[in-house]
């Protein structure tokens, strides 16, 4: 069809997530109870998912997490709730309604957008990184404790909604900017122009962010190599060196 | 189903020097009003590129569809709006919503269309149907409707007349 001189419009979206929450075989996180299946976990498709392992990889863990779900679930008691844990959630929850001005929860939405557009693209850079976590621990601590709502009612309320879920948003940014600018190399969907080279002697590593207090602590793991191990050395990014004919 | 009828091309052609379309939203919170009210607003009629829920139905060109008119609303002029859409390209049909009367779903229907004889466009909610908020039904969930909740107390209590009638 190029060749005719018809052009295909392509555009941007949302097809899949790369990492996720960890786990291990039997989809179980490190809080006792809590299972994890699907596109939400890291760790089974590597640096790059292959097309067609996304529906099967829901598919597999959703039957591997269920069974284990269901063994824990017979044998488990109810776990003790900490009261006070729970109001600081509720007070944090419901704090966007009681306040009276501040920061946006929409505009606040886009601006974390457009920061994650300029930082973390396919395409990235070590001082770009640095740049969009001045930026995020800027919004954290002075923005996101300001957020308001101007309806102040429960029942559907989107812009409350919104405020919630803006707060995820940029820690879900925090971790993408820290873990990118941790692995200095390149390696699948993380393309770095700063470091070009995939980098099998040094980062044949899993990138494992953990929140301790109130930081971040981000750690590198080996990765367990059981059957083929992959090529030593530094090798470039899978990419075709010419641009094919049919192509110019 | 794609192509406008004729009355609705008469009704662009009139109105296309207009920039702005005035919407009339059906808004009601249980919570603070006894009965439901009608908000005007001017949205203004977004280009090819500018309109965000973007549609192409069966090859025609992307238009400014009622939930972009909707999102706007709520973007930019009243954030206490509520309505509801999901898939955003007809598939779901969660986001339907009644536009001059008429039945439609609100990420699929364009809204140079959707004016009345005036160049007006009035918003509601689904009819007959129970309304949550402003813009939005009530859906009953699975469990709802099809929860054997009944059926197991009816069993429970079998079971206690049972019990009763052996220590007997």
């Amino acid at each position: 069809m190029c060749n005719e001189g018809i052009a295909l419009e392509a555009g941007l979206m949302a097809h899949f997530n790369l990492g996720g929450i960890k786990m291990n075989e039997k989809c179980e996180t490190n809080i006792r109870g809590l299972y994890a299946a699907g596109e939400c976990t890291g760790g089974t498709l590597g640096a790059n998912r292959m097309s067609g392992t996304a529906l099967s990889e829901c598919l597999v863990h959703g039957a591997i997490s269920g069974k284990y779900a269901g063994e824990y679930a017979q044998k488990a008691q109810a776990a003790e709730i900490d009261a006070k844990q729970l109001e600081n959630i509720r007070d944090r929850v419901f704090q966007p309604l009681k306040r009276k001005e501040g920061v946006q929860p929409i505009e606040y939405t886009k601006r974390i957008r457009e920061l994650a557009a300029r930082t973390v693209s396919p395409v990235r850079n070590g001082s770009d990184l640095e740049k969009g976590i001045e930026d995020v621990e800027r919004m954290k601590t002075k923005e996101s404790p300001m957020l308001y709502t101007e309806a102040k009612d429960t029942i559907y309320n989107l812009e409350w909604i919104e405020a919630i879920q803006a707060v995820n948003l940029l820690q879900m940014l925090e971790i993408l900017l820290r873990s990118g600018l941790y692995r200095t190399e390149t390696r699948g969907g993380h393309y770095r122009m700063d470091y070009p080279m995939t980098n099998n002697d040094d980062w044949l590593k899993n990138v494992i962010v953990k929140r301790v207090g109130k930081e971040m602590q981000l750690t590198a793991h080996p990765v367990v190599i059981t059957r083929i191990k992959p090529p030593a050395g530094k090798l470039p990014w899978p990419a075709p060196r010419h641009m094919p004919d049919w192509l110019k | 189903m794609a192509s406008t009828p004729s009355y609705a091309r008469l009704v662009e052609v009139r109105h296309m020097s207009r920039k702005t379309i005035k919407v009339k939203v059906f808004r009601f919170n249980p919570a603070k009003d006894k009965e439901p009210t009608y908000k005007t607003y001017e949205v203004p009629k977004l280009s090819h590129d500018e309109a965000q829920a973007k549609v192409s139905i069966m090859g025609e060109h992307r238009a400014q569809t009622i939930l972009d008119v909707l999102e706007y609303i709520y973007q930019n002029l009243d954030h206490t709006l509520s309505y509801y859409a999901t898939c955003r390209r007809g598939e779901c049909r969660a986001c339907g919503v009644l536009v001059n009367g008429k039945a439609i779903l609100s990420c699929l229907a364009k809204a140079s269309v959707r004016v009345d004889a005036k160049g007006e466009m009035t918003i509601e909610p689904l009819p007959n149907i129970q309304v949550v908020k402003d813009l939005i039904v009530k859906r009953y969930s699975d469990r709802e409707l099809f929860s054997n909740a009944r059926t197991r107390a009816l069993n429970l209590l079998k079971e206690s007349y049972k019990q009763a009638r052996s220590v007997e």
